[in-house]
């Protein structure tokens, strides 16, 4: 017989395979990583959409934390806070780190009697242990976030600088964060923690990478051995490894030709590439030990025997890696691509390079080789069968993705550790972020969030979050807000007016301690919400509370309205009134608080703060006028104050006032301006008093008193008097008022989501893909132990408890793949015989090398549950079971598949396999 | 503020050093003596103009994007009394600061119509989400915190190198000092962080004629490592009026 083309052109092969090695293998040296762990995300996810852009626009992505403890405990004294400080600053002083915040240096506004006075929390020259912990322990600010509350535990705010371009930055990030790590290991001496996105995001990529790098060589080392064994010749394995080898450099080389950067996934890819791609050698090198005579005799009928269910076995692999194209995430998508063109080049190595190479092999050098017949006995009934596949694709229907992405680490992992701490220290480690985005509607230059009404809301939603059960911590825009407003001179809460508002957010801007907070542009702001220690699901139904809270804002904006209209009023009313009622714990008739009026007959205490600020007008540092007579001053009567405003008050310190009349007319129209504003606070003051009065609250209460005081709801009874409330519609001015959820239980839903919606997808689109290839085939009944083995596989998945994840998609098309692999190999060997007992004869022959194949493989692939990353870990485990599987589906079905009968029935199908 | 406005008088009395420098650079026998009398003569010299006021506009680029511009007047008196009023934009237009000394600074705000004092201690904060820092104020009188060393000469620029005296603090390392014969004043300073990385430079561009000297008109601040910058133009600057010292009281913030 002549020759097989293949091996005529056998010089010719070489030599092409020569030269195309030549060009790609030195793009080995040009492989670039793609460590971005969250384009694993499904893109187009609304969630993720969000995600993405609330990130951009916060820089949340770019918030590391460092955990910090010591042996022996405490962090308050003097040294040790010496040392938090040094450490914050010397990561500050990193490349790529924008600012470090920690207890020590965090700046501290405290409202002084007249004005505002910020330095450090623990400026450098404070050395008393007793000042220091008060000092520390008695911030709002920063217990909690920065200090536990027993001073036992530290946390560093790592503000990372924000690329728009994540992936060209990835490289300088890693460095930044391997400078951060360096800078912590030498400057703290103790316990330290690296959580957050930047730290959580490198510890998975440098985990997942560095697993398979120190797994990947002892993976394909027992592959290596598995393909000695079972082809009982050093040569043959050799040969194969060196195939092998070339397709794998072949297709890396080709990532560093074409630019295409390794991913987390496609890191696997070499030992994908050797498992799977290394079985079309065996069976090449296998057939070709079968043979006798010349090599390239020999070599030529291999090539007849076995080039089509080679074929069909690499064709039906590639189809079921393409169906990964069909996952939402892009690294996905490309790993299909990529591992599908990896094994056709595997393939083509298989068809021509290695029958090439075997065809020029001196004729002794791989002498034939006997089969040795290994019966497998064992053979199960097709109704257990059956039943196991019901039974299996019953328990798959019960798999679940974990929403708690933080699962993937191994509980002795740096994130695990990290959450642990922060979960014992600090009360928790997740967070749920809601951003507001706001935009004046109309033609107006005032900054979109410095409006009450904005900052009201963003108020009510973190209060309404904070009563949630399991929420442990709220921050918002607000609370700095507040406390500056009240700095300036107006109350301790949401400013009064539009232009206090926007005054306070000019002087908070570029303010590190509202880096988080608030956008620069004052258009965006962000209520960070911590949440306890809990599982991802049930982290998932605090995000549904949070989230249902925020329906108020579904119509997307509002109008500002003056409350002298009466809707807007008869809202502003009821709604201090709900906020009231929230905040005392017991119901609350705003409309008896309206009537609450200390105007009516002014008290003497409001009368003498009204004689205070007459004076304050006229005869103190602030009085914008001098030299008043005090008789004059003390002419003027305190009663007369609480009604006078603008021309009537001036007109009434002209009438008082005769010296400084004539002296500085125009002083008169200063102390006006001022005093008229100053007499409000007072009243103001006082008719908040007055409501106290009629809720029963004490005016004044310890400053550790249990539950609301008349202090602590000055703030919401003076809204009462406000000049603007927001109402749905009417006239007024209009504000855009977006709200979206966020977060890590948010974005873990939206995951856990999309994978399992894609194992479905994807899982179908291989079926479909491998049906329509064997179709052509005419080896339709191969898909049938494919199935059966994707039901029995998914099953143990779901008795052993494992969750769905990016890999389980990987190993259902391989599943697939492999069981038809499998099966299309047993059903060319029973070609060889005639009868009904066709499959049971193949099976006899090479049933048992088909199961021993696939356990070798199992145990190879079973080498990643080292791995520190649950999902590789879960991968591995997968792919044993998947191929184990696979194997038994093949032996157990091939006999009844192969049958006469069987065959005839469905002709039109795959009947030639019968002839 | 007090940061921005020190600066500015940094920027217009620093020319006088460099004539000195040129001076003193031929008659001193070692760097580090001819940098002292070079710093030495630039502080006497920092009271060359006691008066002044100004107009200035600063801009803010956060990631090369123009964020803010904000306008405020200013008039000086001595390297202490302060008197900014701010024109613009809207949400700072109105706002009055009076500085009369480094640790007392008042505010007065329009639509909070009190007069507050603010008493900011930490000296590496930006303000107004700006570049320059209350501890820039150090470049108005070097020599009490910096000992310097004339490095060289390259062309027409003459470099110094300042570091902190025993005992002084900054947040700085050192300085690099860079004088320019050509326009007859600094033209950039270096920063350098306790770790030893240049971390800011500052520019003096835009050089005109003035009253004998130059002076820069423009005044650049750029935070090297996350490429922000905040430059103040300065315009109408009069040196000439004397400024009253009745301005510098609470009394004129309520009026103002």
């Amino acid at each position: 017989m002549r020759d097989h083309p293949f091996v005529r052109a056998r010089w010719a092969v070489l030599a092409v395979a020569a030269v195309v090695a030549a060009l790609i293998l030195p793009g080995l040296r040009a492989i670039r990583e793609d460590n971005d762990v969250l384009a694993f995300l499904p893109p187009d996810h609304p969630d993720v959409v969000a995600f993405r852009e609330v990130a951009k626009r916060f820089g949340v992505l770019e918030v590391g934390l460092v955990g910090l403890g010591k042996p022996d405990g405490d962090l308050l004294a003097p040294e040790r806070v010496d040392e938090v400080r040094e450490l914050g600053r010397e990561i500050a002083r990193k490349d790529g780190v924008r600012m470090v915040l920690s207890f020590a240096d965090l700046p501290d506004p405290r409202v002084t009697d007249d004005g505002l006075e910020i330095a450090e929390l623990v400026p450098e020259a404070l050395r008393d242990p007793a000042a220091i912990r008060e000092k520390v322990l008695g911030s709002t600010d920063a217990v909690g976030s920065m200090i536990s509350r027993d001073g036992r535990a530290a946390a560093l705010m790592v503000f990372l600088l924000h690329h728009d371009d994540r992936v060209a930055a990835a490289d300088a990030r890693a460095a930044t964060i391997r400078e951060i790590r360096e800078a912590l290991a030498n400057g703290w001496k103790g316990e330290s923690h690296l959580g957050g996105a930047p730290f959580i995001e490198d510890a998975a990529a440098s985990a997942s990478r560095g697993d398979l790098d120190k797994l990947s060589p002892i993976v394909i080392a027992v592959l290596v051995i598995v393909s000695a064994v079972l082809l009982g010749s050093v040569v043959a394995a050799g040969i194969n490894l060196l195939l092998t080898g070339l397709g794998v450099g072949l297709v890396l080389g080709a990532h560093g030709v074409l630019g295409e950067a390794l991913t987390i996934v496609s890191s696997s890819m070499p030992v994908l590439m050797v498992a799977l791609g290394g079985a079309f050698g065996v069976h090449m090198l296998a057939g070709y030990q079968r043979q006798h005579g010349t090599s390239r005799e020999r070599a030529s009928a291999t090539l007849r025997e076995l080039w089509l269910p080679v074929l069909l076995s690499g064709l039906t692999t590639a189809v079921s890696f393409f169906a990964l194209t069909m996952m939402p995430q892009l690294p996905m998508q490309r790993f299909g691509v990529t591992a599908g063109v990896g094994v056709l080049v595997l393939l083509l190595l298989a068809l021509l390079v290695l029958p090439a190479i075997l065809s020029v092999l001196p004729d002794r050098l791989l002498p034939p080789r006997a089969e040795r017949p290994m019966p497998l006995r064992m053979r199960p009934p097709m109704w257990l069968l059956l039943a196991l596949a019901v039974a299996g694709a019953g328990v798959a229907s019960t798999l679940r993705a974990d929403a708690d992405p933080t699962e993937v680490f191994s509980e002795d992992s740096e994130p695990m550790r990290s959450n642990r701490f922060f979960n014992d220290h600090f009360g928790g480690s997740t967070y749920l972020q809601v951003a507001i985005e706001a935009e004046q509607r109309g033609d107006t230059d005032r900054k979109p969030l410095a409006e009450p009404t904005a900052l009201r809301e963003i108020r009510d939603i973190a209060e309404q979050v904070r009563a949630i059960e399991d929420v442990v911590d709220v921050r918002s825009i607000v609370e700095p807000h507040a406390l500056l407003n009240e700095a300036l001179g107006g109350r301790r809460g949401v400013p009064e007016t539009p232009g206090r508002a926007s005054r306070v957010f000019a002087l908070l801007q570029g303010h590190p301690a509202v880096a988080q907070l608030v956008t620069d542009d004052t258009a965006g702001a962000l209520i960070h919400i911590k949440l306890a220690p809990m599982s991802g699901d049930e982290q998932v139904v605090v995000a549904d509370r949070v989230r249902a809270l925020l329906d108020r804002h579904a119509a997307g904006g509002f109008t500002i309205a003056p409350t002298t209209e009466a809707k807007v009023r008869e809202v502003q009313v009821r709604e201090v009134g709900q906020r009231l009622s929230r905040l005392l714990g017991r119901p609350v008739d705003a409309d008896k608080l309206l009537h609450a009026s200390p105007a009516a007959a002014p008290s003497p205490a409001l009368l003498a703060a009204l004689t205070e600020v007459r004076d304050r007008a006229l005869d103190s540092e602030d009085s914008p006028v001098e030299g008043v007579p005090r008789e004059e001053i003390e002419a003027i009567d305190p009663s007369g104050l609480v009604a006078a405003r603008g021309a009537e008050l001036e007109a009434l310190l002209r009438s008082k006032l005769p010296t400084l009349a004539a002296k500085d007319p125009e002083g008169i129209g200063f102390v006006a301006k001022h005093l008229g504003p100053w007499a409000d606070d007072v009243v103001a003051r006082f008719q908040v008093e007055a409501r106290c009065a009629a809720l029963d609250l004490p005016l004044t209460a310890p400053a550790d008193a249990a539950g609301a005081t008349c202090a602590s709801l000055k703030g919401a009874l003076s809204e009462l008097d406000d000049d603007e409330w927001r109402v749905s519609e009417g006239a007024g001015r209009g504000l855009s008022f977006r709200t979206r959820l966020t977060g890590q239980p948010v974005i873990g839903a939206a995951f856990a989501e999309s994978v399992t919606r894609s194992l479905f997808t994807s899982t179908a689109v291989s079926l479909v893909g491998l049906a329509l290839t064997l179709l052509l085939a005419r080896q339709m009944l191969a898909l049938v132990p494919a199935l059966w083995c994707l039901c029995v596989t998914m099953g143990i998945f779901g008795l052993l408890g494992m969750p769905i994840s990016v890999g389980t998609s990987m190993i259902s098309c391989i599943a697939v793949g492999a069981g038809v692999d499998f099966a299309i190999h047993l059903n060319f060997r029973a070609r060889n015989y005639a009868g009904a007992d066709a499959g049971a004869r193949a099976v006899d022959d090479i049933g048992v090398v088909t199961l021993i194949s696939a356990l070798q493989l199992a145990a190879a692939f079973l080498v990643l549950l080292a791995s520190e990353m649950a999902p590789l870990r879960d991968l591995g485990l997968g792919l044993g079971i998947a191929l184990v599987g696979a194997a038994l589906g093949a032996c157990w079905f091939t006999p009844w598949l192969a049958r006469g009968g069987v065959r005839k029935e469905v002709r039109g199908g795959d009947a030639g396999a019968a002839e | 503020m007090k940061s921005i406005t020190v600066l500015l008088a940094s920027a217009l009395v620093l020319p006088a050093t460099v004539v000195v420098a040129e001076q003193a650079a031929s008659a001193a026998e070692d760097a580090f003596s001819k940098g002292a009398a070079i710093l030495k003569v630039a502080d006497e010299r920092a009271a060359k103009f006691p008066d002044q006021t100004y107009t200035a506009s600063m801009e803010i680029f956060k990631s090369g994007n123009l964020r803010q511009t904000m306008v405020f007047k200013m008039s000086m008196k001595g390297l202490e009394k302060q008197f900014i009023n701010f024109t613009a934009p809207g949400d700072v237009a109105g706002m009055k600061i009076l500085m009369e000394d480094r640790d007392t600074i008042y505010m007065y705000s329009p639509e909070f119509q009190k007069v507050r004092r603010v008493a900011a201690h930490m000296q590496n904060q930006g303000f107004l989400g700006s570049e320059f820092t209350p501890e820039d104020m150090v470049l108005a009188k070097l020599s009490p915190t910096f000992d310097a060393e004339l490095i060289g000469k390259t062309g027409d620029e003459t470099k110094l190198v300042l570091k902190p005296k025993a005992g002084q603090t900054s947040s700085f390392s050192k300085l690099e000092i860079f004088i320019d014969a050509k326009v007859g004043g600094v033209t950039r300073i270096h920063y350098f962080d306790p770790s030893g990385k240049h971390s800011r430079t500052q520019s003096r561009e835009a050089w005109q004629p003035f009253e004998g000297t130059q002076i820069p008109t423009k005044i650049r601040m750029k935070n090297l490592k996350t490429g922000d910058e905040t430059v103040i133009n300065l315009s109408e600057i009069d040196v000439k009026t004397p400024v009253s010292d009745d301005l510098f009281s609470r009394r004129t913030l309520m009026r103002g």
